[in-house]
């Protein structure tokens, strides 16, 4: 027995010296999650180890019951120990909390506050019986305690070698390894329990325990060890799954939901714990590759649209059989990626793109050189290089040579300054033939100033130039057979007004007896020459006022005159008409106006001569009279009555038309007169007014602002 | 003798009847007239003579009237001479209007020119 009692004691000696090894290991990666509760695993088991060495070895019963208390202070811990290590390393360090850590303390703090105090109460220990001789284990009664203890270690133990089995079993290959081994390490100290309860120990009275956990952590140290890189994993994935934006769903063979990150909850809008075993079509059912009839072996993908407009979102998914090592599917794993803004920005970009080519517009791209790197259908039917043609060719290859190199030196001195150049460009086809375009180019200018590209927007402006040039010519010959018209009349006027001068001269001389007596029928004669010649005269000077007037090229000339000098020149130039129908000519001239006022004599000549030639052309009887007089403080008025035949009311608007006369009214005349009245007295802002009764007679009344003296 | 006494009047006018015309009309008025009928002639007798009048055509075979009456503008001589410019031209008339004493527009009535004359004789 004595043999085996020290053999044991090597043993326990040899684990602690392994164990402190293990420690020096250990404290290299102490960063790595669960390291710690290793170490105190290590440390309780040391303790415990160390404790009972002495225990054996010492040769008096109080060292010995001094041990065992000593040993308590690991023993009670080394399943809590060994619990949140697996706890940890299988991922759920999250649910270790410090109130959680310090619950589960408190079984074992009391278990070894009992073994501290057992001589007074005996929970812990109801007897103990020392060895004899003296060397070798104490033999205990179980208290009540004690199987409170045992209970609660065998429990977390359970729970410890549960969690390293269930990582074995869902974890990754290298991972699976990891914890075979550690799951191996768990495994010692069942079997030695197992040998311990069957009564199978060798040494009934020797506990192999220690022994036993100190394999156990030399397993889980090397488990942790080796795959260090690894060991993080399943806090890292599982991190990963709960953090990632993509939404993951994974259903086991017959289609219930097993496990939904966040996101994926997010998406369904329902928390995992209400969509955790339902089956997967009642949640999803947009996702039909979830069942192995439908899968194939490898990964596929489909797109698929959730929710209502307008908080309607597009997902890819991303379907991922979950195989067993014999590859058999044993569920599928749903990926599902939110793809609405991208699908959206993919479809502005196609929307762009198309836009861009269906434009009117030829458009052009270049890069930085002027080298062309895209341009649409409308450059293509502008130019006739096709894209394939231009992409790469500087756009130099539509010069037509037309236009000045400073010309092209200012667009790129423009543009290069980071500027919009706009401008009209003749260019040349692919086929030769020339063309007008109007240009813009846009300089790409990024936040550093460099320039990247240009963007060249070309709008085809040949049929407008060439309408323009047509314009422009017809708008020439227009002003060329103007100016003839004016020079036409210049000459017409001059050439009938000297041959009218002789004639009005000659006429004169002869009435007047200057070159020799004449009998009353031949100074009638002379008398009719000149009538008819002043009747010539006034058409011609109204065809000329017309003329002026069309062309704009009448000028007033305002000066002072005398109203009655007016009358007076008029009324010689008709007197003989006047004289011969056997009217009446009269004239009345308003008092305040006898003396001057200002006005363009020369027109208004014009336009009492032909009031009146009107009144005297058709009035048969009666008599014409000329009226100037002040309608208000602030104008003047002619007016021209006469008893004639009156002209009807419907005629009336039209009397002032050029070359119109009232029908049944044609008395010979151009029907300029009261036209050119209109116009002049129009251009001189007074206005024309008739009043005027079939059968009685017409009024005529001018009226003139009274111009400042 | 009593010719001499008389105010010159020159006539500038290129057609020959209505030289005749406004002859008699400015003799009725009592002048002497000088008669030219083209620009040359118009230069050489304003360089001998200093009309009181002178009727100005502004058509003339040889050049525009226009010259002749800025010459007579400008010299010294002519300061006095009242020019009645004499034309068909009523836009030309209208430029010159400024530079010249009196604007007639043809055709010019025998009596109104008389009249005319006679109203602008010295001392008349």
């Amino acid at each position: 027995m004595t043999v085996a009692f020290s053999i044991y004691i090597i043993f326990l000696a040899a684990g602690i010296i392994i164990s402190a090894f293990m420690v020096t290991r250990l404290w290299a990666i102490r960063k790595t999650a669960g390291a710690y509760q290793l170490v105190w695993a290590i440390f309780c088991v040391t303790v415990w180890s160390f404790g009972y060495i002495f225990e054996i070895a010492s040769e008096s019963s109080f060292y010995k019951i001094a041990w065992m208390k000593v040993e308590y202070i690991g023993i009670p811990f080394i399943s809590l120990a060994i619990f949140s290590f697996t706890l940890i390393y299988s991922g759920r360090g999250q649910w270790l909390t410090r109130t959680r850590l310090g619950l589960l303390a408190i079984i074992p703090t009391v278990t070894f506050l009992l073994a501290a105090t057992n001589e007074f109460h005996h929970l812990l220990w109801s007897t103990i019986a020392m060895p004899s001789p003296l060397f070798g284990p104490v033999a205990v009664g179980h208290g009540a305690w004690y199987n409170v203890n045992v209970a609660y270690s065998y429990g977390l133990v359970l729970l410890a070698t549960y969690f390293l089995i269930s990582l074995a079993a869902s974890g990754h290959n290298l991972y699976r390894s990891q914890a075979i081994i550690m799951i191996t390490g768990m495994v010692i100290p069942w079997i030695g329990n197992f040998i311990y309860m069957v009564g199978l120990n060798p040494v009934p009275t020797l506990d192999w325990t220690p022994l036993a956990f100190t394999l156990t952590l030399v397993a889980f140290e090397i488990g942790f060890a080796r795959f260090g890189l690894m060991d993080i994993l399943p806090i890292a994935q599982s991190s990963a799954f709960n953090a990632m934006r993509d939404g993951i769903i994974v259903v086991d063979g017959r289609g219930r939901i097993v496990e939904i990150n966040p996101s994926g909850q997010n998406i369904f809008q329902q928390r995992a714990d209400q969509m955790i075993g339902k089956h997967v079509q009642e949640i999803f059912p947009e996702w039909t590759s979830w069942s192995s009839e439908t899968a194939t072996a490898f990964e596929t993908s489909q797109e698929f649209v959730y929710g209502d407009a307008p908080a309607q979102r597009t997902f890819n998914l991303r379907n991922t059989p979950i195989m067993d090592r014999r590859g058999r599917i044993t569920g599928h794993m749903a990926i599902l990626t939110d793809i609405t803004d991208q699908k959206f920005a993919q479809a502005q970009m196609r929307l762009q793109a198309t836009a861009l080519e269906a434009a009117e517009n030829g458009i052009v791209i270049t890069d930085d050189k002027g080298n062309i790197q895209w341009s649409n259908k409308a450059f293509t039917h502008l130019t006739g290089y096709a894209r394939e043609e231009a992409i790469g060719k500087n756009p130099r290859i539509l010069k037509s040579f037309k236009q000045p190199v400073e010309y092209y030196q200012d667009l790129w001195q423009t543009v290069l300054s980071g500027k919009v150049w706009r401008g009209e460009l003749i260019n040349r086809r692919k086929d030769g033939s020339d063309y007008y375009e109007e240009m813009t180019i846009t300089p790409l200018v990024q936040a550093n100033g460099a320039i990247t590209n240009f963007i060249a927007i070309k709008q085809d402006i040949t049929s407008r130039r060439m309408a323009e040039e047509q314009l422009r010519q017809a708008h020439e010959e227009a002003l060329q057979a103007n100016r003839m018209k004016t020079q036409l009349l210049a000459s017409v006027s001059h050439d009938l007004r000297t041959p009218l001068g002789a004639i009005m001269g000659y006429s004169e001389m002869i009435q007047k007896e200057i070159l020799g007596p004449v009998n009353p029928d031949q100074r009638n004669a002379a008398s009719e020459i000149l009538d008819s010649s002043n009747q010539l005269l006034a058409f011609v000077n109204n065809l000329i006022g017309q003329a002026q007037i069309e062309t704009g090229k009448i000028i007033l000339r305002p000066e002072l005159f005398k109203p009655d000098e007016l009358v007076d020149g008029v009324r010689s130039i008709v007197g003989f008409m006047v004289k011969k129908k056997g009217l009446e000519f009269r004239s009345e001239i308003a008092p305040e106006l006898s003396g001057q006022i200002k006005g363009d004599s020369y027109w208004l000549k014009q336009v009492l001569l032909n009031l009146v030639n009107n009144a005297l052309k058709f009035t048969e009887s009666g008599s014409v009279t000329v009226r100037i007089f002040k309608p208000d403080g602030s104008h003047w008025s002619i007016q021209v009555e006469d008893t004639g035949i009156g002209i009807p009311p419907e005629a009336q608007k039209t009397v002032f038309e050029a070359f119109r006369q009232v029908e049944g009214r044609a008395r010979g005349g151009s029907g300029l007169g009261l036209a050119i009245v209109s116009q002049l007295i129009t251009l001189m802002d007074g206005k024309v007014q008739l009043e005027s009764e079939v059968g009685k007679g017409s009024a005529f009344t001018v009226t003139l602002p009274l111009l400042g003296l | 003798m009593s010719e001499t006494k008389n105010p010159i009047a020159l006539i500038v006018e290129d057609d020959s009847k209505l030289a005749e015309i406004f002859t008699q009309a400015i003799k009725m008025a009592g002048y002497e007239i000088r008669l030219a009928a083209n620009a040359q002639k118009a230069f050489d007798l304003l360089a001998v003579c200093a009309p009181a009048i002178i009727l100005l055509d502004l058509h003339l075979p040889d050049g525009s009237g226009e010259k002749i009456l800025t010459h007579i503008r400008q010299v010294d001589h002519l300061k006095n001479s009242i020019v009645i410019l004499n034309t068909s031209d009523s836009i030309m008339a209208d430029a010159l209007r400024e530079q010249s004493d009196f604007v007639l527009l043809k055709p010019v009535s025998f009596s109104q020119l008389r009249d005319l004359a006679v109203r602008l004789r010295p001392g008349g």
